[in-house]
């Protein structure tokens, strides 16, 4: 079973895991999702195409780290800066 | 002589009593004139406020720039110290014992949703024995990390295929031996 | 090239709903996710930037807390704090722990650690004192630059543009000074995995808040904390003519 970037890839799912723990709709519904979208494509042996797809990865990690920044932000301004 | 020191007695008595009338006289008119002085400073001093105030200046200015005398360290120390010293007190983690360790992987173990806590033993193989693939490894690693605070990194991680496994490298990193 | 202290507090994260104990002596606390006050994030980053910058030479973080609040500075460090200082605070001292007391803790270290500049969060998204800041800089006789919104360095000192009522204020200060950190003064980066993992290694005191011999009696004591009041339900009219009448018996036309 060849297993191309196989370090990269769990590396990848470290990091998404991890910022699955402040997803607003739980970590468990984070966590289970992750699972299944790295199981669905785990039997993919081209590794140019399991490069495109942590590249994808990396990609959703940066949006979720702003959409993080984003809420947090939107969330103090509005609590403390609209007077409205 | 009787007659001398009778008259003598008479007028110095009549001095006394026109000194004891005349004293508060006295005494009235100084007051009245102090109280007088004291009037004519206090409408002086009067004038000068209200002139003070006419012109808008007031003559009690008050600066912001700061102390006129540099504060030292130990002014601030006075600030911030308690006066009684207190004794010192030391604290340190909780001690590490391999059994201690042995049961907080397997209590780690446990509470993950995908292990079936029956078939845990410290021996039992995580993929071929407890049926977890290699993304359910990466979480009972970080859940490992989490527990003990430290990173494992990936090359490492990939030989911890045993809870055993994993407490002989926890006891390795402390320096924990049986 | 000065040396930074950042105070950071753990507050009860920004997206938690927060409840109230029923005997109203505060709010609930146990089972509920902690982070960073947001505000600190922003006075860490701040601090970094410093560095990055090479204004300053040192980031030292500081939190006072029970032993939760290593989670904190370990966050701290991993958005690029050097080193942390932990001020244990605990039971019941920590529950009658006030800004005054903060500040004196961060007076302390700043003349045992010999810094040059102190950044705090404004205020802390709990209990919204607002006085940390102003409270050090009185302690240490430091200016202070409260509600910046931007911290350039000029020759002598630091140019901070301050956030104030209808406007913006830009003053000059020498240093030694404290500032504290208002919403837009930067972005906080996110502290990632490996940088989280990394911020393990870097060097963390433990000093008990006995040890820097620091004063903990409160002079603040709260009486009750409530829920703000709920705002009443709104109604819906059937049409324009009732809208009209209900606004004319109200008094507002």
């Amino acid at each position: 079973m060849a297993q191309p970037h196989r370090k990269a890839v769990l590396n990848l799912y470290k990091t998404l895991l991890y910022m699955g723990r402040d997803w607003p709709q739980g970590y468990d519904l984070f966590r289970k999702r992750l699972h299944k979208v790295f199981s669905k494509n785990s039997e993919e042996s081209d590794p140019n195409k399991v490069l495109t797809m942590i590249k994808h990865g990396d990609f959703v990690v940066k949006e979720i780290e702003a959409l993080y920044k984003l809420k947090k932000y939107r969330t103090i301004k509005r609590r403390y800066y609209d007077d409205n | 002589m009787a007659a001398a020191s009778l008259i003598r007695s008479a007028f110095s008595g009549l001095l006394r009593k026109s000194t004891t009338i005349k004293t508060p006289v006295a005494c009235r008119l100084f007051t009245v004139a102090l109280q007088q002085k004291y009037h004519t400073v206090k409408t002086i001093a009067n004038l000068y406020n209200t002139s003070d105030l006419q012109n808008g200046v007031s003559r009690s200015r008050q600066y912001a720039t700061g102390p006129v005398r540099k504060v030292t360290p130990q002014d601030i120390a006075d600030r911030v110290i308690k006066k009684p010293q207190f004794v010192r007190n030391y604290s340190h983690g909780p001690p590490l014992t391999i059994d201690i360790i042995k049961s907080r992987v397997l209590l780690v173990l446990q509470l993950f949703d995908k292990v079936n806590p029956e078939k845990l033993s410290l021996e039992s193989h995580f993929i071929q024995d407890l049926g977890l693939d290699s993304l359910d490894h990466v979480e009972v690693i970080m859940a490992m990390e989490d527990e003990f605070g430290f990173e494992i990194p990936d090359g490492d991680a990939e030989r911890l295929l045993k809870p055993k496994d994993i407490v002989q490298y926890i006891c390795d990193k402390e320096d924990i031996f049986e | 090239m000065a040396r930074v202290l950042v105070g950071v507090k753990r507050v009860i994260d920004y997206a938690v709903k927060i409840r109230v104990k029923p005997d109203k002596s505060g709010v609930v606390t146990d089972g509920v996710k902690h982070s960073m006050n947001p505000f600190d994030e922003i006075a860490v980053e701040e601090a970094v930037r410093l560095k990055e910058k090479k204004i300053a030479q040192e980031v030292i973080a500081v939190s006072c807390g029970p032993a939760q609040a290593q989670e904190t500075l370990r966050t701290a460090l991993a958005m690029g704090a050097d080193r942390a200082i932990h001020v244990e605070v605990t039971g019941p001292e920590y529950e009658t722990m006030q800004p005054l007391h903060v500040a004196k803790i961060l007076a302390k270290l700043s003349q045992d650690e010999k810094v040059d500049l102190v950044i705090v969060g404004k205020q802390a998204i709990d209990d919204d004192s607002n006085q940390t800041a102003q409270i050090t800089a009185a302690l240490l006789d430091w200016p202070q630059a409260t509600f910046a919104s931007k911290v350039e360095k000029t020759d002598a000192g630091l140019t901070v543009t301050r956030e104030i009522d209808g406007g913006l204020e830009v003053i000059k200060t020498k240093i030694p000074a404290v500032i504290s950190a208002d919403l837009r003064l930067n972005e906080p980066r996110y502290a990632t995995l490996p940088n989280i993992m990394k911020a393990k290694k870097k060097p963390m005191k433990k000093v008990p808040a006995k040890d820097l011999g620091v004063d903990l009696a409160p002079r603040i004591k709260i009486i009750s904390v409530e829920d703000p009041p709920v705002r009443q339900a709104g109604a819906v009219v059937p049409d324009v003519d009732t809208l009209v009448a209900k606004l004319k018996e109200g008094g507002h036309i």
